[in-house]
């Protein structure tokens, strides 16, 4: 791990998230924010957990922004969808 | 499981890093032991399942807090090596439901590694309203030769609070790091404090904590605490970044410098990507207080022993 060379935009794992999402098609801040249910479940035991975050609306909002501010993703009408000359390094 | 399932050596190194080991090892004490890549000892309770799964190379676990537990006993985690060489990897799940609670007390000791590797890749997710404090605490005996890499992703629930303390102050670092991210949302609140002290030049200490504050009135601390002594390498990366309204954050790295060769950085970043969000950040590196090694040497400490003394106290 070399922490001084990291990439801050995609530093963050929901932005990179977010650029996953709407990799496979475009999608409007609410399909994202369905979308986006951050969930663990166990390797082993059987247990299912209730524990499911999601992103608040205003937070999405922000990451939008930035993305699109940073040339990585790209709106038509109400929907956003990841800019093609950008690709998400596979490891951040 | 028999009372004492540990080695020796691991037990006396708990109780050099400050554990309680006649608790830690009894028999209705909660916990979950690895000697090398075997698992020795597991003790469950009431909402606590605690499974394990022997690897080529490690152990794959799982640690769930059910939702509503409050256990209310500390939980004893033991990763201890007394070979040489080799390595071990464990991949943890933690999951501590929506609103559970539970204290962790984690023990790593490689008291004889000469060529060492301990990897950890934990997954954590606490639900809505949980607590989770973890407190891990190293020990990597004399000769330098652990190279350790503990690696945390952690999603943090609303209303939540988590928290977790790292501490390598004793004996040799080898190479050390540490790569930890938090997410942390809604009014949920995050305090992670690192501390650690390379005291010669095969000491490196690389630790990176990362908190993003998601949700509105998230809260996050991070502190880090480190010394380089003797041509010891200590580089130390505290990042908070606010992404939603009302979120506050703070960054606050100290850092200790003594003799030729050593090297101690502190790096704070601080973003913020929303107009009501506020974080703050403060970082020093600077040498030893001369005053107060003028005082210990002058009640008959070698140099070294009064370095020591005036790091463990910043510690």
């Amino acid at each position: 791990m070399n922490i001084e060379k990291k990439d801050w935009v995609l530093e963050n794992r929901y932005r990179k998230l977010i650029m996953e999402i709407l990799s496979k098609e475009a999608k409007t801040k609410k399909e994202i924010q369905e979308e986006f249910k951050i969930t663990l479940f166990p390797y082993i035991s059987k247990y299912k957990p209730k524990a499911t975050i999601s992103i608040s609306s205003q937070a999405l909002k922000n990451h939008l922004g930035l993305l699109l501010r940073e040339g990585m993703i790209k709106k038509e009408g109400k929907k956003y969808i990841v800019n093609e000359v950008k690709k998400i390094p596979d490891e951040c | 499981m028999s009372k004492n399932p540990l080695p020796y050596e691991i037990l006396e190194s708990a109780r050099l890093v400050g554990f309680d080991v006649e608790t830690m090892i009894k028999e209705e004490t909660p916990k979950f032991f690895l000697n090398y890549n075997r698992i020795v000892g597991v003790k469950e309770v009431e909402g606590l399942i605690l499974a394990g799964r022997e690897l080529e190379n490690g152990v794959m676990a799982d640690f769930i807090v059910t939702s509503g537990k409050k256990i209310k006993t500390p939980v004893h985690l033991c990763f201890g090596v007394v070979e040489e060489e080799g390595t071990q990897e464990i991949v943890p799940r933690f999951i501590i439901d929506d609103g559970a609670q539970v204290l962790v007390l984690a023990h790593c000791s490689f008291p004889k590694a000469r060529n060492l590797t301990h990897r950890m890749q934990a997954e954590i997710i606490l639900g809505k309203n949980a607590i989770f404090l973890y407190e891990e605490r190293h020990y990597h005996g004399e000769m330098g030769g652990a190279k350790v890499f503990p690696k945390f992703r952690v999603d943090v629930g609303d209303g939540s609070f988590f928290q977790s303390i790292f501490s390598l102050t004793k004996g040799s670092v080898g190479l050390l790091s540490i790569d930890v991210e938090v997410y942390a949302h809604t009014a949920s609140r995050i305090e992670i404090v690192n501390k650690a002290y390379g005291r010669s030049s095969q000491d490196k200490v690389q630790i990176r904590d990362a908190v993003f504050l998601e949700g509105e009135n998230a809260r996050g601390l991070v502190k880090l605490r480190a010394a380089a002594s003797q041509g010891g390498d200590v580089i130390m990366m505290g990042i908070t970044e606010a992404n939603a309204p009302y979120a506050t954050g703070h960054v606050d790295c100290k850092e200790i410098v003594k003799g030729e060769g050593s090297t101690a950085r502190a790096i704070p970043i601080v973003r913020v990507g929303d107009e009501n969000a506020r974080v703050t950040h403060e970082a020093s590196v600077g040498k030893v207080n001369q005053k107060q090694l003028d005082t210990l040497m002058a009640r008959g400490l070698t140099e070294q022993e009064a370095v020591d003394m005036i790091v463990q106290g910043m510690l």
